[in-house]
Formats: C-alpha cells, sequence, structure tokens
C-alpha cells in the first residue's frame, strides 16, 4: 500500500513539475508570437508611413530612378518582414498546440493521481419520472416557441433595406452639372470642419491616383477621376463608408498610350476634366489629358470609349465634358488659332459616335462650356482667347459670339439673371445679352469690368450679386450695374471656384483653409475651416453633405452632432 | 489547471484564425503597369492513397474503441484513442471527411443526379452507424475528433436542468433537417461552414468561426460536449442507431449492486436511475398524458410543416444563385447604386437577366418543397419525443440510456462489481 502510495505521490509530482515547464513554455511562445503579431500587422506596404513618403517623394519628382528602386527595396524589406513574422506566428501556433498537449496530459495525470472515490450518502429517492417527463415536455414545447420565433423572425431582420434613401444627392459633373453655375441645392452643410482633427469629417480616403477633377454624385455613389502618364482610372467610392465601390482603367484605343506634351502633372494633371453623370440613364461620362473619352454605366462597365487624338494643349486638357440631352460635347481647344485645330464636338451619349464637329477660331483653352437655359432654347457657351462663343448644342452651330476675352483662360462662362458672365485674367468680364445673332461684340454687352479678374476660378452669381475670386483678391458686384460693392484679400491663392450653399458662400485656397462669407451686399465672415491638404479642386454637395477632393485624399464633410 | 489548459486552447483558436484572415488580406506587390500577372491554374486531380488509408484507419479505430469500450472496459485506453484521433482525424486531416459532414454529400447525391459522391464519403458516412447499429455510439467516445476534443477541456462538469435539456436536444433534429435541406437544393454545405472546431484543426479560418470555435471550447469546459448533445445533426442518427444496437457499452459488466458510485459519474446525463421505488405512478393521469400527446402529435407536425414553408423564402437566400438574383434586381432597380464581385462577374457573362431569375425561381419552388418535408419531419421528431416522454419503463439497475451513453467509459471505474476495480480506487483517469 505505502509503495503504491509513494509511486503516486512520484507521479504527482511529476506531473506537476511537467505543468510548471509546459506553462512557462507556452508564455515564451505567447510572448514571441505577440512581438511577431506586433511586427506583422505594421509591415503592410499599401499604408506604410515609409512607403508614403516615397510616393510622395515619386510623385514630386516624377520617374526618379533612385526613388523607384528605393520604393522597390522598401517594399520588398516590409514583405520579408511580414512574411518572416507570419511563419514565427505559424511555428507559434504548433508549438503552442505541442505545449498545450503537454499540458493537458500532465494535468490528466495529475487530478487522476489525486481522485477520490465518491461516496454517496444517505438512501436514493430514485427518480421522479413524471415530473421529468413534464419538465421534458414543458422544455420542448419551449424551444419549439423559440424556433418558430426565430422561423418568423429572421425573414424580417435579414429583410434588405435600401441605402438609398441615407445618402440622398445630385451633383452631376462640374460645379453642378450642364450649367455648372456652382450653386448647391443642398444648403445643410457645416460651416466649421477640420481634416486634421477630424471635425464634421464623415470619412477620408486616398484618392490612389492623382486628379484636379471635382467629384461628381449620384446617390450613394461619388464619381471622381485619376490619372498618371500611364494609366487613367474612374473610380466609384460609397457615399456612405467611402469604400471604393469599383475602379475603371480607361484605355480608349492604341492613342490612348501617347502621352500627351506639356501636362502640368502636379497643377493640371492628366486628369483635370470632372466626370458628367446622366442620371435618367444611370451613365457616366469621362474625359482625361490625352483624349480619352468614355461612358460606363453606374456599375463601372465601360459602354463605350474613344480616342479623339493626343490633344497639343500646352497646359493639358482640362475643360470637362457636358451632356445636353443626347450629346456630349467635348470643348477641345488645342493649339493656335491659326492651327485650326481646336472643335467643339458633339458625341452621340449612346454609342459615342461623332454627331457633329464645329471648328473654333481659338488656339488652347481650360475652361468648362456650360448650357444656358436661355428663353429662346438652350445655348452652350464656351470661352477661350478672345472670345465668348454660343453655340446650338443640339447642332454645334454657332449663334453668337463676342470678342471680349485674353489670355489664357481658365475660368467657366456662368449664365445668371439673363446674362451671360465670361472673364479672364488678361482682359475683362463681360455680361452678355445671349438673344443676338453673330458678333454681338457691340451690341449685347451690357457692362464690362476690368479689375481684379480670376485666371483660374469661375465667378458666381445669385442673380442679384456676382463674385469673383483672382489670385486671393474676392470682389462682389452688382449684376444689373456692373459696379463693384466690396472686395476683400484673402492673401493666398485659389484654383477652387467658389460655391454658393443657401446664403454663404465658400471658398477654398490652394493650402486647404476655408473661409465662409455671408452672400451679400456686405461682406461677412461666417467662419473658417481647414481641410488639412491642398486642395484645388471645386466641391460637391449632396444632403447634408459636402465633398472635397484635396491633393491626396476625398473628404466627406457632415455635421457629425446632429 | 484544466482552465489554463483549455484558455491555451481558446488563446490558440484565437490566433490559428487571426493568422487566416491576416494572411488572407496581404496586398499582393504591386510590379508596376508592364507586368503581366500569369495565369492561374488548377492543379491536377491525382490519386491519393490517404483517403484509402483513412478509411482503413477509421475502420480499426472503430473496431478498437468497440474492443476497448465493451471488451476491455478501459477508460484508459479510449481516453488514448480519443486523443489519437484528435491529433490525426482533426488536426492531421484537418477534419475533413468527417462523418457528420457526409451527411450533406449523400443528401446532395440522393436529391441531385448530377452531384458525384466518392465512395470514401459513403464509408465514412456508413461505417460509424454500422458500428454503433452493433456495438452503440462507440465512434462519439473515441473516434470522432469532436467528441475527443470537448472531452479533453472539460474541466468542471455542471448538470443543465432537464428542462434545458429537452429544449436543446432538439435542436439536433432542427440543424439535420436545415442541413439536408440546403445541401438538396445546392444551397450550401452549413454543417461544414459552421463547425466549430475546423479553424482550430486547419490553423486557419475566418473570424466568425474562430469566435464559435472559442466560445464551444468555453462551453466544453463546463457542459459536457455541447456540441454532440446540442447539435451534431450526425449524432442524432447515431443516438436512433444506437437504440436498435445489438450490444452496447453498461455501466457494469455483471449485476448490478445499486451501491450508487456511478450516480454522478456521467457529465452527459446518459445514466438512468433505477425506478422501481417510484413506480407505479397515477396509472389513469399517465394514460391520459400519454393519449394527449398522440393527439397533438398531427397539430405538431402540420405547424412544423407550415412554419417551414413559410421560412422557405428565406431559406432560399441561402443558395447563391437566389442572392445573386436578387442583387441583380436591387442593381437594376436602383435600390443600389453599386455593384458585388458575383453580379459584376454575372453582368461580364452576357448572360441573360432573366435566365438567372429563372433558375432562381426553381431554386425557390424547390426550397419550398424541401421545406415542407423538413418540417413533416422536424414535426414529427417533436411529435415522438412527446410521446416518449409520456410512457414509462421499469428500470431495475442503473442503466446507461440507450441513445445518449457515447460510450466514454467514465462510469466504468465506479463499478465495485468490475473485476478491473478491485484494486483501491485511487488511480485512473479523470
Amino acid at each position: 500500500m505505502s509503495a503504491t502510495n509513494n509511486k503516486t505521490a512520484q507521479w504527482r509530482l511529476a506531473s506537476i513539475m511537467t505543468m510548471a515547464v509546459a506553462g512557462a513554455f507556452i508564455l515564451f511562445v505567447v510572448i514571441v508570437m505577440a512581438r511577431a503579431w506586433k511586427a506583422n500587422i505594421t509591415s503592410n506596404p499599401t499604408d506604410h508611413p515609409r512607403i508614403e513618403k516615397l510616393r510622395d517623394d515619386l510623385a514630386a519628382d516624377s520617374g526618379s530612378e533612385k526613388i523607384i528602386t528605393e520604393l522597390r527595396n522598401e517594399d520588398l524589406a516590409l514583405r520579408k518582414e511580414f512574411f518572416r513574422t507570419w511563419k514565427i506566428l505559424s511555428n507559434g501556433v504548433w508549438l503552442l498546440l505541442g505545449g498545450a498537449c503537454v499540458l493537458a496530459a500532465s494535468l490528466t495525470i495529475a487530478i487522476s493521481t489525486s481522485k477520490k472515490t465518491p461516496m454517496p450518502i444517505g438512501k436514493s429517492k430514485g427518480p421522479n419520472d413524471m415530473l421529468a417527463g413534464l419538465l421534458g415536455r414543458v422544455g420542448i414545447a419551449l424551444a419549439a416557441i423559440a424556433l418558430t420565433g426565430a422561423a418568423l423572425t429572421i425573414p424580417i431582420l435579414t429583410r434588405e433595406v435600401s441605402t438609398r434613401a441615407q445618402a440622398k444627392g445630385i451633383w452631376p459633373g462640374f460645379r453642378g452639372g450642364p450649367e455648372a453655375s456652382g450653386i448647391s441645392p443642398y444648403t445643410d452643410v457645416p460651416i466649421s470642419f477640420d481634416g486634421i482633427t477630424g471635425q464634421n469629417i464623415a470619412w477620408k480616403v486616398r484618392v490612389p491616383l492623382n486628379g484636379q477633377s471635382s467629384p461628381a454624385i449620384w446617390d450613394n455613389s461619388v464619381f471622381i477621376t485619376g490619372a498618371n502618364k500611364q494609366t487613367r482610372k474612374v473610380y466609384c467610392f460609397d457615399a456612405l463608408s467611402g469604400r471604393i465601390t469599383w475602379d475603371k482603367s480607361i484605355t480608349a484605343g492604341p492613342g490612348s498610350t501617347k502621352v500627351p506634351e506639356g501636362v502640368m502633372e502636379d497643377d493640371t494633371t492628366y486628369a483635370a476634366p470632372t466626370p458628367i453623370i446622366d442620371v435618367e440613364n444611370n451613365r457616366i461620362f469621362v474625359m482625361f489629358a490625352n483624349g480619352d473619352v468614355a461612358c460606363l454605366d453606374t456599375f463601372g462597365k465601360i459602354i463605350w470609349q474613344k480616342h479623339l487624338g493626343t490633344p497639343d494643349n500646352f497646359y493639358g486638357h482640362a475643360a470637362s465634358p457636358v451632356l445636353w440631352k443626347k450629346n456630349l460635347i467635348i470643348q477641345l481647344d488645342q493649339g493656335e488659332p491659326d492651327d485650326k485645330l481646336s472643335a467643339l464636338i458633339g458625341l452621340n451619349a449612346d454609342n459615342g459616335e461623332e454627331l457633329w464637329r464645329t471648328t473654333r477660331p481659338v488656339g488652347s483653352s481650360w475652361p468648362t462650356p456650360i448650357i444656358a437655359p436661355v428663353e429662346s432654347g438652350d445655348q452652350l457657351i464656351t470661352c477661350a482667347n478672345p472670345f465668348a462663343i454660343s453655340y446650338d448644342p443640339a447642332t454645334g452651330k454657332e449663334i453668337w459670339r463676342v470678342d471680349c476675352l485674353d489670355g489664357d483662360g481658365g475660368p467657366s462662362p456662368i449664365y445668371a439673371a439673363g446674362l451671360v458672365f465670361a472673364v479672364n485674367v488678361s482682359s475683362k468680364i463681360a455680361a452678355i445679352d445671349p438673344s443676338g445673332k453673330g458678333d454681338v461684340t457691340k451690341t449685347h454687352v451690357k457692362w464690362e469690368f476690368d479689375e481684379d479678374l480670376p485666371d483660374t476660378c469661375s465667378p458666381l452669381s445669385d442673380g442679384k450679386l456676382l463674385w469673383m475670386m483672382a489670385e486671393g483678391e474676392f470682389s462682389c458686384m452688382d449684376v444689373a450695374t456692373g459696379k463693384r460693392l466690396w472686395n476683400k484679400n484673402f492673401e493666398s491663392s485659389f484654383y477652387a471656384s467658389p460655391v454658393l450653399v443657401g446664403d454663404r458662400i465658400y471658398l477654398i485656397n490652394r493650402k486647404g483653409k476655408v473661409y465662409v462669407i455671408s452672400a451679400g451686399r456686405e461682406l461677412e465672415e461666417l467662419g473658417k475651416a481647414d481641410l488639412g491638404e491642398a486642395c484645388d479642386a471645386s466641391p460637391a454637395f449632396a444632403e447634408g453633405r459636402m465633398y472635397i477632393r484635396g491633393k491626396k485624399h476625398l473628404y466627406c464633410i457632415e455635421e457629425q452632432n446632429k | 489547471m484544466r482552465l489554463i489548459t483549455a484558455g491555451i486552447l481558446v488563446l490558440l483558436a484565437t490566433s490559428t484564425c487571426a493568422l487566416g484572415t491576416e494572411a488572407s488580406k496581404y496586398p499582393p506587390p504591386d510590379l508596376g503597369p508592364d507586368y503581366v500577372q500569369p495565369p492561374g491554374h488548377m492543379p491536377e486531380i491525382t490519386h491519393e492513397i490517404m483517403p484509402i488509408v483513412d478509411i482503413a484507419i477509421l475502420a480499426v479505430a472503430l473496431v478498437l474503441a468497440s474492443y476497448l469500450a465493451l471488451k476491455q472496459r478501459s477508460r484508459k485506453g479510449i481516453w488514448i484513442l480519443g486523443v489519437v484521433s484528435l491529433i490525426y482525424f482533426g488536426f492531421y486531416r484537418q477534419g475533413c471527411v468527417c462523418p457528420i459532414g457526409a451527411i450533406q454529400s449523400i443528401a446532395e447525391a440522393i436529391f441531385n443526379p448530377a452531384a458525384v459522391i466518392s465512395l470514401v464519403v459513403i464509408l465514412f458516412f456508413v461505417l460509424p452507424l454500422i458500428f454503433t447499429l452493433m456495438f452503440g455510439r462507440t465512434f462519439c467516445g473515441s473516434v470522432c475528433p469532436l467528441g475527443a476534443i470537448q472531452e479533453v477541456v472539460l474541466v468542471h462538469p455542471v448538470r443543465l436542468p432537464g428542462i434545458l435539456r429537452h429544449a436543446l436536444g432538439l435542436l439536433p433534429c432542427v440543424y439535420l433537417a436545415l442541413a439536408v435541406l440546403f445541401a438538396a437544393t445546392g444551397s450550401a454545405y452549413v454543417i461544414c461552414r459552421y463547425d466549430p472546431f475546423i479553424a482550430l484543426f486547419r490553423m486557419n479560418g475566418p473570424a466568425g468561426m474562430l469566435i464559435l470555435g472559442a466560445c464551444f471550447i468555453v462551453i466544453s469546459m463546463f457542459v459536457g460536449r455541447p456540441y454532440c448533445r446540442f447539435l451534431c445533426p450526425y449524432g442524432l442518427l447515431l443516438s436512433w442507431a444506437s437504440k436498435l444496437s445489438w450490444t452496447r457499452v453498461t455501466i457494469t459488466p455483471n449485476e448490478c449492486v445499486k451501491c450508487r458510485l456511478c450516480e454522478n459519474a456521467c457529465p452527459y446525463d446518459a445514466i438512468s436511475k433505477p425506478n422501481t421505488k417510484t413506480l407505479p405512478e397515477n396509472r389513469k393521469r399517465g394514460v391520459i398524458g400519454l393519449l394527449g400527446m398522440m393527439l397533438l402529435a398531427p397539430l405538431v407536425i402540420g405547424a412544423s410543416a407550415w412554419i417551414m414553408v413559410k421560412t422557405a423564402p428565406t431559406l432560399a437566400k441561402m443558395h447563391p444563385t437566389v442572392r445573386l438574383s436578387q442583387r441583380v434586381e436591387r442593381e437594376d432597380s436602383k435600390e443600389v447604386s453599386d455593384t458585388t464581385d458575383a453580379s459584376q462577374a454575372f453582368r461580364e457573362s452576357g448572360r441573360p437577366v432573366e435566365d438567372l431569375h429563372a433558375t432562381a425561381a426553381e431554386i425557390r419552388e424547390n426550397m419550398t418543397k424541401g421545406s415542407l418535408i423538413a418540417g413533416l419531419f422536424i414535426g414529427l421528431v417533436i411529435a415522438l419525443r412527446l410521446i416518449a416522454l409520456s410512457t414509462r419503463r421499469t428500470r431495475q439497475d442503473y442503466q446507461a440510456d440507450r441513445a445518449l451513453c457515447v460510450a466514454c467509459g467514465r462510469c466504468f471505474e465506479f463499478c465495485p462489481v468490475d473485476p478491473r476495480n478491485k484494486k483501491p480506487t485511487d488511480g485512473g483517469l479523470a
């Protein structure tokens, strides 16, 4: 008996010691795995700070072989680190399993060597089968009720709820669509926000490819374009989450691969034209600096794509396409006026076939044409040195022209209070009555003004007042008389066109500082905000939301404390 | 200490699943626009020897399990065989093929003439059933890796109230009906998809399976074999086969002396006490109860069938074609503005939308028919259980319940009549 007890005690001691060793081993493995885990999760090259910095360096110094090599080496190093730590983790799991087995075995022995024989006390009453049967039946009934409840509730819970109502908004193109007035029908957007602290930022996502195109919005989707020398992409972002729903590369033909000369990669970029949406037919039309035009459906399927030839534009093509009924109109101004290369092209929106082409007597230009709903019928208004010209958007035939512009024009025209306003930095702003025909320079210009004129930002008007942003000098004029009411110097540079949101005007400078002022006859500053990064694109709006494309990120701005 | 072991198993499950999800998220390298990805290819099917080895090992394990449980009555032997099965069928063969999942392959092969089923799967399904018909649930006791892992982590068995046991005991029947229904309609292999221990066996798996596995391991520490008793659809089939078995595990090899030593030995509530002292009960009350249950049976069966038919449209969503059809419909009606990989792939395939909707409608119809049969089956099982609970059988001795006993051998060492337990009971395994 004593020998048996001794043997049992020895087994118990040995198993306890084994347990201690196994426990220490497991702890060691866990610590090593935790360290490897930490290293593993930080070695993702897609968003690693070192990679991001190198990408930025590469963007600043395009084509630098040194940076490319450095980037590749860094990427490789991170991948090696990831798979090294991943191997540690996967091996660690097996070691952990082995340790657990040893621990379990020694534990079992320890328990079995200290087990005592059960000793029932008192008399057994015997089972109450009647009660047990009753409880069993109640249990089954309860389970049946629970299962029935689940069966009838699950269809309700799993019913797919449309998210359509959660993010309403249509902003079909540059400055809000074919008329490009820059006036938002959605006024419930915050005055203050901060892209750095995240104040009133619903989401912020990096846009993979660079571009100056502004966002276009259709319900739950935000469309923008991005491009570099080789690649051109259309991105569809989910308006609710910021997630990229789809992206599509555009290569419209053999000519697509030719890199247009003179494009200022960091200024105009290869993706300056803003997409335009056909909301009735669920189509998105895009254009790039290389002359590629494409039509996609809202699911990212390319319906058609066409290469219009590589534009000979010394800053890079920037005019956004315009949609009028089934006509997709491209203002493809290029070269010098004498080259006779510039043209207004009408494409069939359904299939991309050329419907008409009108040669234009101008050289390279950058303003986006607009559709002016004139009383006599819609007119397509274009601006380029030296003319503001109106065309019939159905046929491309010229209606009237005014010789009022000079220099490298950037601002798009606007139509307000029955007048067309055409402007450029080196000339003047002209208020044109669009009812004339032919050359109406001397007969239909209501008034002109030639101070503080914009070189990039388009003007803005509510029909009574007109605002212009000229290199930081913001001025307000009376639409009826052309008299300047006030002006203020913001002492910074602006590319994004001003927008009118209810009774407020939003101005975004190139550093991303946002100024909100009252849209009144007197200047009143309502607030300031900060995007936190450089911005050249004009904002877009939806219900309660403002979308701004920064240099690298797309921001969704929404009041967070509703 | 057992708590520590179980804790480590939970940690293990967490780390393995996290590994799997992390690796699958890692982005491919950006090799520049000029790089052309090499086309993927499927490896050729080779005639592997391993399935035959699996069958051989399964057969040997079943023979050994039956021998250890019925002839040797060795708890230690059963436990060791269970650990070996866990290592081989669980960790080495990664839980596949297993008889539990084979239910689905069999169901699909029966209802879908185009489905192909291998002999290995059939044998995996049939062999444990045959052995159970002969020797009781020896497969559950020491061959099934899912049973073994729950057996190993059981730390402090807690006896569940009878009402809860009977309520939860209904789940395997529902699970079996749904698993067969989904497999027969080609919707999904839910048993495999929601196998709680597979992530642990494979050292890989999605987060959902990780959480499920961790939950089951934690529950298994205190509730004996929760998956086997309250979910396993194959366990349900084996319990029915075990009721009809030629022979089975007994608590004592000789005459029971009613010493009560084994009274609390079973953590699975599979030991029935003798009831000769409490019988006869009120016979008239018993007969009325039984008649009531028999009259209730058609109502229960009908209600169950009705509920299942009502649920059929929801169940049909398990089928990928039905989901795709609904998705495409929502996209086309502009209810959603984005696409899924599946809907995009469908649109790029050029297949007519009408064709897709017609296929989905056919699947919904099949699902409705299948749901009716599944409902009738569930209702019948409920009705039979209600009737069984209203009947009384005399038990002279402490007996292992024919259906519930998983032949784990825990009760062997408590029997003083067993000649193997003549030595002092200060040894043995837990």
